[in-house]
Protein backbone atom coordinates (compact mmCIF):
# COMPACT_ATOMS: atom_id res chain seq x y z
CA UNK A 1 0.00 0.00 0.00
CA UNK A 2 1.01 3.26 -0.59
CA UNK A 3 0.74 6.88 1.32
CA UNK A 4 -3.02 7.37 1.19
CA UNK A 5 -2.31 10.82 2.89
CA UNK A 6 -2.01 11.97 -1.06
CA UNK A 7 -5.53 11.26 -1.25
CA UNK A 8 -7.03 13.86 0.82
CA UNK A 9 -8.03 16.39 -2.22
CA UNK A 10 -9.98 14.04 -3.71
CA UNK A 11 -11.30 13.14 0.18
CA UNK A 12 -12.66 16.24 1.07
CA UNK A 13 -14.42 16.51 -2.35
CA UNK A 14 -15.51 13.13 -1.61
CA UNK A 15 -17.14 13.77 2.01
CA UNK A 16 -18.73 16.89 0.60
CA UNK A 17 -20.70 15.15 -1.84
CA UNK A 18 -21.43 12.92 0.92
CA UNK A 19 -22.45 15.71 3.07
CA UNK A 20 -24.45 17.43 1.43
CA UNK A 21 -26.61 14.15 0.87
CA UNK A 22 -26.68 13.64 4.63
CA UNK A 23 -28.07 16.92 5.23
CA UNK A 24 -30.43 16.48 2.57
CA UNK A 25 -31.44 13.12 3.29
CA UNK A 26 -32.10 14.77 6.95
CA UNK A 27 -34.42 16.86 6.09
CA UNK A 28 -32.24 19.93 6.43
CA UNK A 29 -32.98 23.17 4.21
CA UNK A 30 -31.34 23.88 0.89
CA UNK A 31 -28.81 26.74 2.72
CA UNK A 32 -27.62 24.80 4.91
CA UNK A 33 -26.76 22.12 2.28
CA UNK A 34 -25.18 24.83 0.10
CA UNK A 35 -23.39 26.40 2.84
CA UNK A 36 -21.96 23.02 3.37
CA UNK A 37 -21.12 22.34 -0.08
CA UNK A 38 -19.33 25.87 -0.38
CA UNK A 39 -17.02 25.23 2.74
CA UNK A 40 -16.66 22.00 1.50
CA UNK A 41 -15.73 23.32 -2.16
CA UNK A 42 -13.44 25.55 0.11
CA UNK A 43 -11.53 22.77 1.65
CA UNK A 44 -10.81 20.62 -1.40
CA UNK A 45 -9.13 24.15 -2.85
CA UNK A 46 -7.28 24.48 -0.02
CA UNK A 47 -6.22 21.02 0.01
CA UNK A 48 -5.59 20.52 -3.70
CA UNK A 49 -3.19 23.74 -2.98
CA UNK A 50 -1.11 21.93 -0.38
CA UNK A 51 -1.01 19.05 -2.23
CA UNK A 52 -0.08 20.61 -5.28
CA UNK A 53 4.09 19.55 -4.95
CA UNK A 54 2.77 16.13 -3.38
CA UNK A 55 4.44 13.21 -5.36
CA UNK A 56 3.83 9.73 -5.05
CA UNK A 57 1.42 6.49 -5.36
CA UNK A 58 -1.79 6.13 -2.69
CA UNK A 59 -2.90 3.28 -3.56
CA UNK A 60 -1.69 -0.22 -5.42
CA UNK A 61 1.86 -0.03 -7.52
CA UNK A 62 0.80 1.72 -11.15
CA UNK A 63 -2.76 2.30 -10.88
CA UNK A 64 -2.53 6.17 -9.44
CA UNK A 65 -0.52 8.50 -9.82
CA UNK A 66 -0.03 11.94 -8.04
CA UNK A 67 2.58 14.12 -9.65
CA UNK A 68 2.48 17.61 -10.81
CA UNK A 69 0.64 16.82 -13.86
CA UNK A 70 -2.56 15.73 -11.62
CA UNK A 71 -2.10 17.76 -8.96
CA UNK A 72 -1.91 20.80 -10.23
CA UNK A 73 -5.03 19.98 -12.81
CA UNK A 74 -6.74 19.04 -9.29
CA UNK A 75 -6.43 22.86 -8.55
CA UNK A 76 -8.23 23.78 -11.70
CA UNK A 77 -11.02 21.27 -11.23
CA UNK A 78 -12.04 22.35 -7.41
CA UNK A 79 -11.25 25.50 -8.30
CA UNK A 80 -13.98 25.63 -11.06
CA UNK A 81 -16.54 23.67 -8.52
CA UNK A 82 -16.14 26.15 -5.91
CA UNK A 83 -16.87 29.16 -8.77
CA UNK A 84 -20.05 26.81 -9.42
CA UNK A 85 -21.03 26.05 -5.77
CA UNK A 86 -20.97 29.88 -5.40
CA UNK A 87 -23.33 30.88 -7.95
CA UNK A 88 -25.86 28.19 -7.09
CA UNK A 89 -26.97 29.88 -3.73
CA UNK A 90 -30.28 29.96 -5.00
CA UNK A 91 -30.31 27.87 -8.52
CA UNK A 92 -33.53 28.92 -9.49
CA UNK A 93 -33.04 27.16 -12.92
CA UNK A 94 -33.04 23.60 -11.26
CA UNK A 95 -36.68 22.16 -10.41
CA UNK A 96 -37.69 22.99 -7.13
CA UNK A 97 -37.41 19.42 -5.51
CA UNK A 98 -33.71 18.88 -6.77
CA UNK A 99 -31.96 21.68 -5.64
CA UNK A 100 -30.96 20.71 -2.23
CA UNK A 101 -29.21 17.55 -4.01
CA UNK A 102 -27.85 18.89 -6.77
CA UNK A 103 -24.53 20.25 -5.18
CA UNK A 104 -24.01 16.58 -4.52
CA UNK A 105 -23.95 15.66 -7.99
CA UNK A 106 -21.28 18.07 -9.00
CA UNK A 107 -19.56 16.86 -6.12
CA UNK A 108 -19.44 13.36 -7.15
CA UNK A 109 -18.69 14.46 -11.07
CA UNK A 110 -15.64 16.68 -9.76
CA UNK A 111 -14.06 13.44 -7.64
CA UNK A 112 -14.69 11.30 -10.55
CA UNK A 113 -12.51 14.15 -12.56
CA UNK A 114 -9.89 14.55 -9.54
CA UNK A 115 -9.53 10.57 -10.29
CA UNK A 116 -9.36 10.74 -13.77
CA UNK A 117 -6.43 13.34 -14.29
CA UNK A 118 -4.24 11.16 -11.76
CA UNK A 119 -5.62 7.28 -13.05
CA UNK A 120 -2.35 5.70 -14.65
CA UNK A 121 -4.42 2.26 -15.40
CA UNK A 122 -6.75 1.16 -17.71
CA UNK A 123 -9.56 0.20 -15.67
CA UNK A 124 -8.88 2.91 -13.37
CA UNK A 125 -9.16 5.39 -15.76
CA UNK A 126 -12.52 3.60 -17.70
CA UNK A 127 -14.18 3.88 -14.18
CA UNK A 128 -13.06 7.26 -13.01
CA UNK A 129 -13.90 8.59 -16.85
CA UNK A 130 -17.90 6.89 -16.06
CA UNK A 131 -17.63 8.43 -12.18
CA UNK A 132 -16.95 11.93 -13.71
CA UNK A 133 -19.63 11.66 -16.35
CA UNK A 134 -22.65 10.52 -15.03
CA UNK A 135 -22.90 13.53 -11.98
CA UNK A 136 -22.91 15.81 -15.21
CA UNK A 137 -25.66 13.68 -17.02
CA UNK A 138 -28.05 13.89 -14.16
CA UNK A 139 -27.28 17.58 -13.70
CA UNK A 140 -28.36 18.62 -16.89
CA UNK A 141 -31.72 16.79 -16.54
CA UNK A 142 -32.50 19.05 -13.68
CA UNK A 143 -33.91 22.34 -15.09
CA UNK A 144 -37.35 23.85 -14.31
CA UNK A 145 -38.69 23.30 -17.82
CA UNK A 146 -38.75 19.35 -17.30
CA UNK A 147 -39.28 19.35 -21.14
CA UNK A 148 -36.27 20.84 -21.98
CA UNK A 149 -33.98 19.34 -19.26
CA UNK A 150 -35.00 15.83 -19.83
CA UNK A 151 -34.07 16.20 -24.01
CA UNK A 152 -30.81 17.50 -22.96
CA UNK A 153 -30.11 14.94 -20.94
CA UNK A 154 -31.72 12.56 -22.94
CA UNK A 155 -28.84 14.24 -25.52
CA UNK A 156 -26.08 14.14 -23.63
CA UNK A 157 -26.36 10.84 -21.96
CA UNK A 158 -26.95 8.89 -25.56
CA UNK A 159 -23.79 10.91 -27.03
CA UNK A 160 -22.27 10.03 -23.55
CA UNK A 161 -22.30 6.53 -23.83
CA UNK A 162 -21.62 6.19 -27.45
CA UNK A 163 -18.39 8.16 -26.77
CA UNK A 164 -17.65 5.97 -23.79
CA UNK A 165 -18.10 2.92 -25.92
CA UNK A 166 -15.59 4.09 -28.09
CA UNK A 167 -13.31 4.56 -25.71
CA UNK A 168 -13.64 0.99 -24.16
CA UNK A 169 -13.34 0.02 -27.77
CA UNK A 170 -10.13 1.69 -28.09
CA UNK A 171 -9.06 0.31 -24.83
CA UNK A 172 -9.43 -2.98 -25.59
CA UNK A 173 -7.26 -2.35 -28.69
CA UNK A 174 -4.75 -1.03 -26.26
CA UNK A 175 -4.86 -4.18 -24.21
CA UNK A 176 -4.47 -6.42 -27.51
CA UNK A 177 -1.50 -4.88 -28.29
CA UNK A 178 0.61 -4.82 -24.87
CA UNK A 179 -1.28 -7.14 -23.06
CA UNK A 180 -1.11 -4.77 -19.81
CA UNK A 181 -3.61 -2.52 -18.24
CA UNK A 182 -0.87 -0.08 -16.70
CA UNK A 183 0.03 3.00 -19.11
CA UNK A 184 3.54 2.97 -17.70
CA UNK A 185 4.28 -0.24 -19.10
CA UNK A 186 2.46 0.53 -22.04
CA UNK A 187 4.01 3.30 -23.11
CA UNK A 188 8.02 1.14 -23.23
CA UNK A 189 6.05 -1.65 -26.03
CA UNK A 190 6.85 -0.82 -29.40
CA UNK A 191 4.56 0.93 -31.18
CA UNK A 192 1.99 -0.95 -33.62
CA UNK A 193 -1.15 -0.52 -35.88
CA UNK A 194 -3.18 -2.07 -33.56
CA UNK A 195 -2.09 0.40 -30.70
CA UNK A 196 -2.42 3.32 -33.15
CA UNK A 197 -5.49 2.48 -33.98
CA UNK A 198 -6.36 1.73 -29.91
CA UNK A 199 -5.53 4.88 -28.92
CA UNK A 200 -7.12 6.61 -31.35
CA UNK A 201 -10.54 5.54 -30.74
CA UNK A 202 -10.02 5.81 -27.02
CA UNK A 203 -9.21 9.52 -27.51
CA UNK A 204 -12.31 10.11 -30.05
CA UNK A 205 -14.33 9.34 -26.79
CA UNK A 206 -12.70 11.87 -24.68
CA UNK A 207 -12.75 14.38 -27.61
CA UNK A 208 -16.87 14.26 -27.15
CA UNK A 209 -16.25 15.74 -23.24
CA UNK A 210 -13.99 18.29 -24.70
CA UNK A 211 -16.47 19.11 -27.79
CA UNK A 212 -13.83 19.27 -30.38
CA UNK A 213 -14.95 18.85 -34.02
CA UNK A 214 -16.81 17.22 -35.09
CA UNK A 215 -17.48 15.25 -31.92
CA UNK A 216 -19.16 18.87 -30.51
CA UNK A 217 -23.14 18.27 -31.78
CA UNK A 218 -24.49 17.22 -27.92
CA UNK A 219 -22.60 20.97 -26.35
CA UNK A 220 -24.96 23.87 -27.84
CA UNK A 221 -28.69 21.87 -27.25
CA UNK A 222 -26.94 20.44 -23.85
CA UNK A 223 -25.47 23.54 -22.66
CA UNK A 224 -28.80 25.42 -23.91
CA UNK A 225 -31.36 22.80 -22.26
CA UNK A 226 -29.05 22.59 -19.16
CA UNK A 227 -29.48 24.36 -16.37
CA UNK A 228 -27.58 27.50 -15.87
CA UNK A 229 -25.01 26.13 -13.26
CA UNK A 230 -24.70 22.73 -15.07
CA UNK A 231 -23.57 24.15 -17.72
CA UNK A 232 -21.18 25.81 -15.74
CA UNK A 233 -19.94 23.48 -14.30
CA UNK A 234 -19.75 21.51 -17.60
CA UNK A 235 -18.14 24.19 -19.29
CA UNK A 236 -15.32 24.73 -16.61
CA UNK A 237 -14.25 22.00 -14.27
CA UNK A 238 -15.02 18.65 -16.91
CA UNK A 239 -12.43 20.58 -20.03
CA UNK A 240 -10.13 20.41 -17.38
CA UNK A 241 -10.46 17.49 -16.89
CA UNK A 242 -10.79 16.33 -20.86
CA UNK A 243 -7.31 17.85 -21.18
CA UNK A 244 -5.69 15.83 -18.67
CA UNK A 245 -6.86 12.17 -19.60
CA UNK A 246 -5.94 13.54 -23.94
CA UNK A 247 -2.23 14.39 -22.66
CA UNK A 248 -2.19 11.39 -20.72
CA UNK A 249 -3.07 8.77 -23.37
CA UNK A 250 -1.34 11.17 -26.54
CA UNK A 251 1.68 10.17 -25.02
CA UNK A 252 0.91 6.29 -25.46
CA UNK A 253 2.52 5.89 -28.68
CA UNK A 254 5.86 7.97 -28.27
CA UNK A 255 6.17 11.49 -29.22
CA UNK A 256 4.20 12.49 -32.21
CA UNK A 257 3.77 9.64 -34.22
CA UNK A 258 2.62 10.86 -37.82
CA UNK A 259 -1.20 9.50 -37.77
CA UNK A 260 -2.01 11.10 -34.45
CA UNK A 261 -0.13 14.51 -35.11
CA UNK A 262 -2.35 14.83 -38.61
CA UNK A 263 -5.37 13.99 -36.58
CA UNK A 264 -4.70 16.40 -33.85
CA UNK A 265 -3.84 19.23 -36.63
CA UNK A 266 -6.84 18.40 -38.39
CA UNK A 267 -9.59 18.63 -35.73
CA UNK A 268 -7.64 22.05 -34.44
CA UNK A 269 -7.88 23.78 -37.59
CA UNK A 270 -12.10 22.62 -37.61
CA UNK A 271 -12.84 22.70 -34.29
CA UNK A 272 -11.31 26.78 -34.44
CA UNK A 273 -12.85 27.38 -37.38
CA UNK A 274 -16.42 26.01 -37.00
CA UNK A 275 -16.57 27.19 -33.43
CA UNK A 276 -15.56 30.53 -34.44
CA UNK A 277 -18.32 30.65 -37.63
CA UNK A 278 -20.77 29.16 -36.12
CA UNK A 279 -20.69 31.52 -32.55
CA UNK A 280 -20.97 34.09 -34.58
CA UNK A 281 -24.81 33.77 -35.84
CA UNK A 282 -25.67 32.68 -32.35
CA UNK A 283 -28.60 35.21 -30.31
CA UNK A 284 -28.86 33.34 -27.13
CA UNK A 285 -25.93 33.47 -24.93
CA UNK A 286 -25.24 30.02 -23.51
CA UNK A 287 -25.12 29.08 -26.82
CA UNK A 288 -22.81 31.20 -28.41
CA UNK A 289 -20.66 30.03 -25.14
CA UNK A 290 -21.05 26.58 -26.40
CA UNK A 291 -19.72 27.61 -29.88
CA UNK A 292 -17.01 29.56 -28.12
CA UNK A 293 -16.45 26.22 -26.05
CA UNK A 294 -15.83 24.08 -29.61
CA UNK A 295 -13.44 27.04 -30.67
CA UNK A 296 -11.43 27.19 -27.26
CA UNK A 297 -10.81 23.42 -27.82
CA UNK A 298 -9.54 23.70 -31.06
CA UNK A 299 -6.76 26.32 -29.49
CA UNK A 300 -5.74 24.21 -26.92
CA UNK A 301 -5.73 21.16 -29.64
CA UNK A 302 -2.58 23.73 -30.88
CA UNK A 303 -0.38 23.02 -27.91
CA UNK A 304 -1.41 19.46 -28.10
CA UNK A 305 -0.51 18.75 -31.53
CA UNK A 306 2.81 20.60 -30.78
CA UNK A 307 3.49 16.87 -29.08
CA UNK A 308 6.52 18.83 -27.16
CA UNK A 309 6.84 19.24 -23.74
CA UNK A 310 6.25 23.48 -24.04
CA UNK A 311 3.17 22.23 -26.30
CA UNK A 312 1.64 20.32 -23.45
CA UNK A 313 2.44 22.99 -21.15
CA UNK A 314 0.67 25.75 -23.05
CA UNK A 315 -2.50 23.64 -23.26
CA UNK A 316 -2.38 22.82 -19.47
CA UNK A 317 -1.95 26.52 -18.78
CA UNK A 318 -4.50 27.11 -20.88
CA UNK A 319 -6.85 24.82 -19.97
CA UNK A 320 -7.03 25.80 -16.49
CA UNK A 321 -7.27 29.81 -17.16
CA UNK A 322 -10.12 28.74 -19.27
CA UNK A 323 -11.95 28.46 -15.97
CA UNK A 324 -11.96 31.58 -14.34
CA UNK A 325 -12.11 33.22 -17.60
CA UNK A 326 -15.42 31.55 -18.62
CA UNK A 327 -16.63 31.44 -15.46
CA UNK A 328 -17.01 34.91 -15.55
CA UNK A 329 -19.16 34.62 -18.81
CA UNK A 330 -21.51 32.22 -17.28
CA UNK A 331 -21.58 34.08 -13.85
CA UNK A 332 -23.56 36.82 -15.73
CA UNK A 333 -25.85 34.29 -17.26
CA UNK A 334 -26.71 32.71 -14.13
CA UNK A 335 -28.00 35.82 -12.20
CA UNK A 336 -29.71 37.42 -15.46
CA UNK A 337 -31.47 34.03 -16.24
CA UNK A 338 -32.34 33.62 -12.68
CA UNK A 339 -36.17 33.02 -14.29
CA UNK A 340 -35.39 29.92 -15.43
CA UNK A 341 -34.76 31.41 -18.94
CA UNK A 342 -32.04 32.03 -21.04
CA UNK A 343 -30.77 35.19 -21.54
CA UNK A 344 -30.63 36.54 -25.49
CA UNK A 345 -27.69 39.07 -26.43
CA UNK A 346 -30.98 41.62 -26.31
CA UNK A 347 -31.36 40.88 -22.63
CA UNK A 348 -27.80 42.32 -22.29
CA UNK A 349 -29.11 45.86 -22.88
CA UNK A 350 -27.67 48.07 -21.17
CA UNK A 351 -26.46 45.80 -18.24
CA UNK A 352 -23.91 48.27 -17.47
CA UNK A 353 -26.76 50.80 -16.01
CA UNK A 354 -28.49 48.01 -14.40
CA UNK A 355 -25.44 46.28 -12.62
CA UNK A 356 -21.84 48.20 -13.08
CA UNK A 357 -20.46 44.92 -11.09
CA UNK A 358 -22.02 42.29 -13.67
CA UNK A 359 -21.21 44.39 -16.85
CA UNK A 360 -17.18 44.26 -15.68
CA UNK A 361 -17.89 40.32 -14.84
CA UNK A 362 -18.77 39.77 -18.31
CA UNK A 363 -16.24 42.50 -19.55
CA UNK A 364 -13.43 40.35 -17.99
CA UNK A 365 -14.54 36.66 -19.55
CA UNK A 366 -15.04 38.40 -22.70
CA UNK A 367 -12.02 39.59 -23.18
CA UNK A 368 -10.10 36.88 -21.53
CA UNK A 369 -12.26 34.81 -24.11
CA UNK A 370 -10.64 36.31 -26.91
CA UNK A 371 -7.69 36.89 -25.76
CA UNK A 372 -6.91 40.82 -24.75
CA UNK A 373 -4.23 41.81 -22.78
CA UNK A 374 -4.29 42.50 -19.96
CA UNK A 375 -6.33 39.46 -19.03
CA UNK A 376 -5.30 35.70 -18.87
CA UNK A 377 -6.39 34.55 -22.62
CA UNK A 378 -3.96 36.81 -23.82
CA UNK A 379 -1.05 34.84 -21.89
CA UNK A 380 -2.63 31.82 -22.95
CA UNK A 381 -2.94 32.33 -26.18
CA UNK A 382 1.00 33.88 -26.04
CA UNK A 383 2.22 30.42 -24.80
CA UNK A 384 0.33 28.11 -27.18
CA UNK A 385 1.28 30.21 -30.44
CA UNK A 386 4.71 30.38 -29.06
CA UNK A 387 4.99 26.45 -28.29
CA UNK A 388 3.61 26.12 -31.88
CA UNK A 389 6.05 28.22 -33.45
CA UNK A 390 8.85 26.40 -31.34
CA UNK A 391 7.49 23.32 -33.39
CA UNK A 392 7.80 24.96 -37.02
CA UNK A 393 3.84 25.06 -37.28
CA UNK A 394 3.95 28.73 -38.40
CA UNK A 395 0.82 27.97 -40.47
CA UNK A 396 -1.02 26.75 -37.53
CA UNK A 397 -0.43 29.98 -35.64
CA UNK A 398 -1.40 31.73 -38.36
CA UNK A 399 -4.86 30.08 -38.59
CA UNK A 400 -5.05 30.66 -34.98
CA UNK A 401 -4.41 34.26 -35.21
CA UNK A 402 -6.80 34.70 -38.25
CA UNK A 403 -9.57 32.84 -35.73
CA UNK A 404 -9.00 35.14 -32.69
CA UNK A 405 -9.55 37.93 -34.73
CA UNK A 406 -13.20 36.48 -36.09
CA UNK A 407 -14.01 35.83 -32.82
CA UNK A 408 -12.76 39.43 -31.35
CA UNK A 409 -16.16 40.00 -33.21
CA UNK A 410 -18.94 38.01 -31.46
CA UNK A 411 -17.09 39.01 -28.17
CA UNK A 412 -17.35 42.47 -29.02
CA UNK A 413 -20.94 42.29 -29.65
CA UNK A 414 -21.66 41.51 -26.56
CA UNK A 415 -19.95 44.28 -24.31
CA UNK A 416 -21.48 46.51 -27.04
CA UNK A 417 -25.10 45.15 -25.81
CA UNK A 418 -23.52 45.52 -22.36
CA UNK A 419 -22.10 48.71 -22.37
CA UNK A 420 -23.54 51.03 -25.09
CA UNK A 421 -26.99 50.15 -25.75
CA UNK A 422 -29.51 51.35 -23.88
CA UNK A 423 -31.34 49.66 -21.53
CA UNK A 424 -35.13 48.76 -22.07
CA UNK A 425 -35.84 47.60 -18.65
CA UNK A 426 -34.29 50.34 -16.03
CA UNK A 427 -34.50 48.41 -12.59
CA UNK A 428 -31.16 47.75 -11.21
CA UNK A 429 -30.50 43.62 -10.80
CA UNK A 430 -30.08 42.16 -7.48
CA UNK A 431 -26.57 40.20 -6.62
CA UNK A 432 -26.37 38.37 -3.79
CA UNK A 433 -23.12 38.32 -1.68
CA UNK A 434 -21.83 34.79 -2.53
CA UNK A 435 -22.30 35.65 -6.41
CA UNK A 436 -19.91 38.83 -6.03
CA UNK A 437 -17.81 37.26 -4.25
CA UNK A 438 -16.94 34.56 -7.01
CA UNK A 439 -17.20 37.76 -9.40
CA UNK A 440 -14.45 39.49 -7.78
CA UNK A 441 -12.59 35.81 -7.39
CA UNK A 442 -12.86 35.31 -11.31
CA UNK A 443 -12.16 38.23 -12.24
CA UNK A 444 -8.90 38.52 -10.03
CA UNK A 445 -8.14 34.87 -11.21
CA UNK A 446 -8.30 36.61 -14.62
CA UNK A 447 -5.96 39.63 -14.27
CA UNK A 448 -3.66 37.88 -12.02
CA UNK A 449 -2.74 35.17 -14.42
CA UNK A 450 -2.81 37.64 -17.25
CA UNK A 451 0.07 40.14 -15.32
CA UNK A 452 1.52 37.64 -13.67
CA UNK A 453 1.03 34.73 -16.45
CA UNK A 454 5.12 33.66 -14.29
CA UNK A 455 4.39 31.29 -11.65
CA UNK A 456 1.33 29.44 -13.24
CA UNK A 457 3.46 28.91 -16.11
CA UNK A 458 6.51 27.34 -14.15
CA UNK A 459 3.84 24.94 -12.65
CA UNK A 460 2.44 23.93 -16.02
CA UNK A 461 5.67 23.49 -17.43
CA UNK A 462 6.98 21.06 -14.77
CA UNK A 463 3.53 19.16 -14.99
CA UNK A 464 4.36 19.12 -18.43
CA UNK A 465 8.18 17.33 -17.93
CA UNK A 466 6.03 14.77 -15.15
CA UNK A 467 4.19 13.64 -18.57
CA UNK A 468 6.96 13.66 -21.31
CA UNK A 469 9.98 13.02 -18.80
CA UNK A 470 12.24 15.54 -20.03
CA UNK B 1 -7.04 -34.62 -6.70
CA UNK B 2 -4.84 -34.37 -10.20
CA UNK B 3 -7.86 -34.21 -12.28
CA UNK B 4 -8.91 -30.95 -10.47
CA UNK B 5 -5.49 -29.64 -10.66
CA UNK B 6 -5.75 -30.07 -14.22
CA UNK B 7 -8.44 -28.63 -14.69
CA UNK B 8 -7.69 -25.29 -12.65
CA UNK B 9 -4.01 -25.24 -14.61
CA UNK B 10 -4.02 -22.24 -17.26
CA UNK B 11 -5.77 -23.74 -20.05
CA UNK B 12 -3.97 -24.54 -23.46
CA UNK B 13 -3.07 -20.77 -25.58
CA UNK B 14 -6.44 -20.26 -28.22
CA UNK B 15 -4.93 -20.31 -31.91
CA UNK B 16 -5.14 -17.03 -34.13
CA UNK B 17 -7.61 -18.53 -36.17
CA UNK B 18 -10.51 -18.86 -33.35
CA UNK B 19 -9.26 -15.15 -31.63
CA UNK B 20 -10.11 -14.12 -35.62
CA UNK B 21 -13.87 -15.27 -35.26
CA UNK B 22 -14.51 -13.75 -32.32
CA UNK B 23 -13.02 -10.34 -33.25
CA UNK B 24 -14.91 -10.49 -36.33
CA UNK B 25 -18.19 -10.97 -34.11
CA UNK B 26 -16.93 -8.14 -31.89
CA UNK B 27 -16.32 -5.74 -34.68
CA UNK B 28 -19.28 -6.43 -36.73
CA UNK B 29 -21.58 -6.02 -32.98
CA UNK B 30 -19.83 -2.55 -33.12
CA UNK B 31 -20.06 -1.70 -36.29
CA UNK B 32 -24.25 -2.33 -36.40
CA UNK B 33 -23.84 0.03 -32.88
CA UNK B 34 -22.50 2.57 -34.14
CA UNK B 35 -24.43 2.70 -37.79
CA UNK B 36 -27.98 2.24 -35.61
CA UNK B 37 -27.07 5.00 -33.42
CA UNK B 38 -26.25 7.24 -36.46
CA UNK B 39 -29.21 6.29 -38.25
CA UNK B 40 -32.18 5.47 -35.97
CA UNK B 41 -34.25 8.16 -34.31
CA UNK B 42 -35.49 5.67 -31.40
CA UNK B 43 -34.50 6.71 -28.15
CA UNK B 44 -34.76 3.40 -27.28
CA UNK B 45 -33.14 1.60 -30.21
CA UNK B 46 -30.21 4.23 -30.13
CA UNK B 47 -29.77 3.26 -26.46
CA UNK B 48 -29.67 -0.73 -27.49
CA UNK B 49 -26.95 0.33 -30.13
CA UNK B 50 -24.74 1.80 -27.59
CA UNK B 51 -25.17 -1.29 -25.78
CA UNK B 52 -24.21 -3.65 -28.46
CA UNK B 53 -21.25 -1.04 -29.11
CA UNK B 54 -20.47 -1.98 -25.08
CA UNK B 55 -20.65 -5.77 -25.49
CA UNK B 56 -18.62 -5.59 -28.59
CA UNK B 57 -15.91 -4.04 -27.02
CA UNK B 58 -16.53 -6.74 -23.77
CA UNK B 59 -15.99 -9.59 -26.49
CA UNK B 60 -12.89 -8.13 -27.92
CA UNK B 61 -11.54 -8.01 -24.05
CA UNK B 62 -12.62 -11.24 -23.40
CA UNK B 63 -11.14 -12.96 -26.19
CA UNK B 64 -7.62 -10.75 -26.35
CA UNK B 65 -7.53 -11.80 -22.66
CA UNK B 66 -8.14 -15.60 -23.36
CA UNK B 67 -5.58 -15.19 -26.52
CA UNK B 68 -2.95 -13.83 -24.09
CA UNK B 69 -3.76 -15.76 -21.28
CA UNK B 70 -3.86 -12.96 -18.89
CA UNK B 71 -6.56 -12.61 -16.85
CA UNK B 72 -6.75 -8.53 -16.84
CA UNK B 73 -9.06 -7.90 -19.79
CA UNK B 74 -11.72 -10.31 -18.09
CA UNK B 75 -11.46 -8.73 -15.31
CA UNK B 76 -12.28 -5.29 -16.75
CA UNK B 77 -15.20 -6.72 -18.44
CA UNK B 78 -17.12 -7.74 -15.28
CA UNK B 79 -16.18 -3.87 -14.24
CA UNK B 80 -17.60 -2.43 -17.79
CA UNK B 81 -20.49 -4.87 -17.50
CA UNK B 82 -21.10 -3.49 -13.24
CA UNK B 83 -21.07 0.32 -14.99
CA UNK B 84 -23.11 -0.39 -18.13
CA UNK B 85 -25.56 -1.42 -16.13
CA UNK B 86 -25.75 1.78 -13.69
CA UNK B 87 -25.69 3.47 -17.62
CA UNK B 88 -28.83 1.52 -18.40
CA UNK B 89 -30.82 2.42 -15.16
CA UNK B 90 -29.96 6.04 -15.91
CA UNK B 91 -30.99 6.42 -19.18
CA UNK B 92 -34.30 4.31 -19.51
CA UNK B 93 -34.92 6.35 -16.50
CA UNK B 94 -34.28 9.51 -18.98
CA UNK B 95 -36.21 7.98 -21.58
CA UNK B 96 -39.33 7.39 -19.36
CA UNK B 97 -39.16 10.95 -17.88
CA UNK B 98 -39.28 12.43 -21.54
CA UNK B 99 -42.01 9.74 -22.24
CA UNK B 100 -44.00 11.10 -19.88
CA UNK B 101 -43.89 14.73 -20.92
CA UNK B 102 -43.94 14.48 -25.00
CA UNK B 103 -45.54 11.11 -25.14
CA UNK B 104 -42.85 9.93 -28.19
CA UNK B 105 -39.64 8.93 -28.13
CA UNK B 106 -38.97 10.12 -31.54
CA UNK B 107 -35.88 11.95 -31.73
CA UNK B 108 -36.74 14.14 -34.63
CA UNK B 109 -39.64 15.72 -32.67
CA UNK B 110 -37.40 17.71 -30.37
CA UNK B 111 -37.65 21.13 -32.87
CA UNK B 112 -36.15 23.16 -30.21
CA UNK B 113 -33.34 21.39 -30.13
CA UNK B 114 -30.91 21.28 -33.68
CA UNK B 115 -26.96 20.66 -33.27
Amino acid sequence: MGNLELFIPEATILAGAILVFTISVMGGSQRAGWIASVVMAAAGVAMSIVYVYADGEPFFPGIYRVDAFSQLLKVGITVGLLLTVLVSGRAESFRARTRADMPMFMFFAATGMMMLVSATELLTLYVALELSAYGLYILAVLHTSQREGAEAGAKYVLFGAASSAMTLYGVSLIYAAATTTYLSEIAQQPVTPLMVVGVLLALTGVFFKLAVFPFHAWAPDVYEASPHQAATFIGTASKVAAIGIIIRLMFLVGQGHAALTNVFLILCVASMTVGNLAAIVQRDLKRLLAYSTVAHAGYIMIGLACFSTAGVASAIFYGLLYVPVVFCAFLVVCVLGSDGRNPSKASLAGLYRRSPLLAFTLLVGMFGLAGIPPTAGFAGKWFLFSAAIESDLFWLVLVGALNATVSLYYYLLVIKEAYLTPPVDERPIAVSFATTVAAWLGIALVLFVGFYPGPLWVLAESAARAITGE
Amino acid sequence: MTALLAQSALPAAMGSGVLAHYLFVSVVMFAIGVIGFLTRRNLIIMFLCTELMFQAAGIALVAFSRYHLNMDGQTFVIFVLTVAAAEAAMALALVVLLFRRSESLDAEGWSEMRG
